[in-house]
């Protein structure tokens, strides 16, 4: 286990350095941060003040060594627009985001589970149809416009919600419904195709014929077997809507969290707070990474080293 | 050997049929276009997925002759008027308009072009490189494969679309930014997809033969690779097509993708979403627009997976079977 976690940690590593890299190339190389984060109206002058304070007019080889080294000691520098440091701002939008994608992954698999489980009980009935047509629409209807409608609908229309920010529950409903959705659609559809599987196998037919009831069958045996494949899609769904996958639900509903903030950081051409939030999530894709292996090798011995 | 060598035929016959015929010029028989859609036809939805996409290719390439206005042509008097089946709408605007007076319908034929030739780019680029990195790491084995292989895996452990909106505000959005960002954050899928096949067909008898015949391995690789791995990766890059095109939806959503005055469906939602306390319309088409498209790939891409794999063609049928024989107990 010891070895596992080493070998695990020095691949997150290579994460963390591969995304340094594509950041350093991207904004020092490709880009040019005094064009993209000064106004046009900017004078010579003030370009080459701007370089000199940031060190951008040394040679890339240097800049490169400060860039990580400055990394490595979790600074950021100073996010531009809000005139205070970076990962302050990032750590205080950071739990918002959490909270999203836990109730918003909540739901998905509270709600997809079953579901799939029971359309897998009589494949190509009618039910099964009614999932697999859900889980399909679920995944071909672009966020954005799912969480348009749901405002137009829920809270323009009917009132029942806040169209948008955050604060009580019902602020929270519709963006979590939003993020729910095609994870929903994918739980649903591997869980079905999963316990189809396990239903043809001999143990449940020997169950059956010992005359247990269906509902122990499915839910007992069934079920348990089916459900290794599926946590670790789970798994996957919190991955990526941390990579980024928030950022959608978050700019529609105006939720103040990471996602928001990047757009907002975008939009005010702030370089140093986007580098911020970047590294903060590749960092924390790769903890979560670490600790869903661990996880998946404590449920599951037989998963290999690979 | 035999196993894979009949698979292997039953799964190109398929695939046979579409693509050589498009190739064939004028001269081309229309009998595998027949068979295939007869195929087709048994899977309803496949086939009306497929029908729409058909639909939409030509109202992309079409577009300039369909539209009934120009999509940038703005109008004062007629701003954000309902389709015509609904009080108040101006004649000429089947869709009605949006908040600068611009015909929808128009839009939506116009948009359709830039979500085809994103999607269309990105799958070809990030395939093309894909698949090559895939070729060499499984074929060339050893220190080659375990550098292309380390790559991937790193990359695929990135923070996607925050990564990709860091790039695209550093370089700048347009067109070609998200094609190239698109398919430099997408193209680690292939590889690994194709790798597997790679390595599991080197092992196959008609490998080694061309191998012990002296083959050169590129001969090997383009000749007696390749083939084989057309059926997989069609599927594949069909999937990987509607990841595509829902990311430029988001990303021109966000107003980091297309940039007027090109249109793009993505960003008629975006442009709408002011208004839509007072107008449905401006947001609903754009969206149904996307959702239908990606709705039908989807539907078109399942048939097709079936399809291509026997194994799945056999689980198909005995369903089918099964579902026959219930519905004649219950009777």
């Amino acid at each position: 286990m010891g070895t596992f976690i080493l070998r695990r940690s020095l691949q997150g590593f290579l994460v963390v350095l591969g995304v340094t890299i594509v950041v350093f190339v991207a904004t020092r190389m490709i880009g040019d941060p005094a064009q993209v984060m000064l106004p046009l109206s900017a004078t010579d002058a003030q370009r080459a003040a701007f370089e000199q304070q940031f060190g951008l007019d040394r040679p890339l080889d240097a800049q490169f060594i400060s860039f990580v080294g400055d990394l490595m000691r979790f600074d950021f520098g100073e996010s531009l627009w809000q005139r205070r440091s970076a990962l302050d701002v990032v750590l205080e939008k950071l739990p918002k985001t959490l909270e999203l994608i836990g109730v918003g992954l909540l739901l998905a698999t509270v709600i997809g589970i079953p579901l799939g489980a029971l359309a897998a009980v009589r494949p190509d009935g009618l039910f099964d149809r009614i999932v697999v047509g859900l889980s399909l629409t679920g995944l071909s209807v672009p966020q954005f416009w799912l969480g348009l409608l749901l405002i137009m609908v829920f809270a323009v229309g009917l009132g029942w919600v806040p169209t948008f920010g955050s604060g009580s529950l019902a602020h929270m409903i519709l963006p979590a419904i939003t993020l729910a959705v095609p994870s929903m659609a994918r739980i649903m559809m591997l869980v079905r195709s999963s316990v189809i599987n396990e239903l043809n196998q001999q143990y449940v037919r020997t169950a059956k014929a010992r005359g247990m009831p269906f509902g122990r069958v499915l839910f007992q045996h069934a079920m348990r077997n089916a459900l290794v494949p599926v946590l670790t899609l789970v798994g996957w769904e919190v991955i990526s809507a941390w990579a980024g996958y928030t950022v959608v639900v978050e700019t529609v509903f105006a939720w103040p969290g990471l996602g928001f903030t990047a757009m907002k950081a975008i939009n005010h051409s702030d370089l140093f707070l986007l580098q911020a939030i970047v590294f903060v999530v590749a960092v924390g894709i790769v903890l979560v990474n670490i600790g869903l292996d661990v996880l998946f090798k404590l449920i599951d011995p037989r998963i290999k080293e690979a | 050997m035999t196993i894979t060598s009949s698979s292997m035929s039953d799964s190109s016959t398929t695939h046979r049929s579409t693509t050589p015929s498009m190739t064939q010029g004028p001269l081309m028989s229309f009998a595998p276009i027949g068979r295939f859609l007869k195929e087709l036809w048994r899977d309803k939805a496949g086939f009306a997925g497929f029908a729409f996409l058909v639909l939409l290719g030509l109202a992309a390439l079409f577009a300039p002759l369909l539209a009934p206005h120009d999509p940038a042509a703005q109008s004062v008097l007629a701003r954000l008027k309902p389709p015509i089946w609904m009080e108040g709408s101006v004649s000429g605007h089947l869709l009605g308009t949006d908040m600068l007076g611009r015909d929808i319908l128009s839009r939506l034929l116009f948009g359709a072009r830039s979500s085809l030739l994103v999607s269309v780019s990105v799958v070809a680029l990030a395939g093309s490189f894909g698949v090559m990195a895939g070729l060499v790491a499984g074929y060339k084995g050893g220190l080659t494969d375990a550098l292309i292989m380390r790559v991937v895996d790193v990359q695929v452990a990135f923070p996607g679309l925050l990564l990709t909106l860091l790039l695209v505000a550093v370089i700048g959005p347009s067109t070609a930014t998200i094609i190239i960002v698109l398919a430099f954050s997408n193209w680690m899928i292939y590889t690994r997809v194709v790798r597997g096949i790679v390595m599991s067909l080197r092992q196959t008898p008609f490998v080694e033969a061309a191998e012990v015949v002296g083959c050169k391995s590129a001969r090997i690789i383009l000749k007696h690779i390749l083939p084989n791995l057309i059926s997989p990766l069609l599927t594949l890059a069909i999937l990987e097509f509607t990841n595509i095109i829902l990311a430029e939806a988001a990303l021109s959503f966000l107003g980091l993708g297309v940039q007027p005055p090109a249109t793009s469906w993505g960003l008629d939602v975006a442009g709408g979403k002011n208004y839509m306390m007072i107008a449905w319309w401006p947001i609903t088409f754009p969206g149904l627009c996307i959702a239908m498209t990606v709705l039908s790939i989807n539907l078109f891409a399942n048939w097709l997976r079936v399809t291509t794999e026997p194994a799945e063609r056999e689980k198909r049928y005995a369903r089918g079977r099964a579902a026959k024989m219930r519905r004649a107990k219950k009777t």
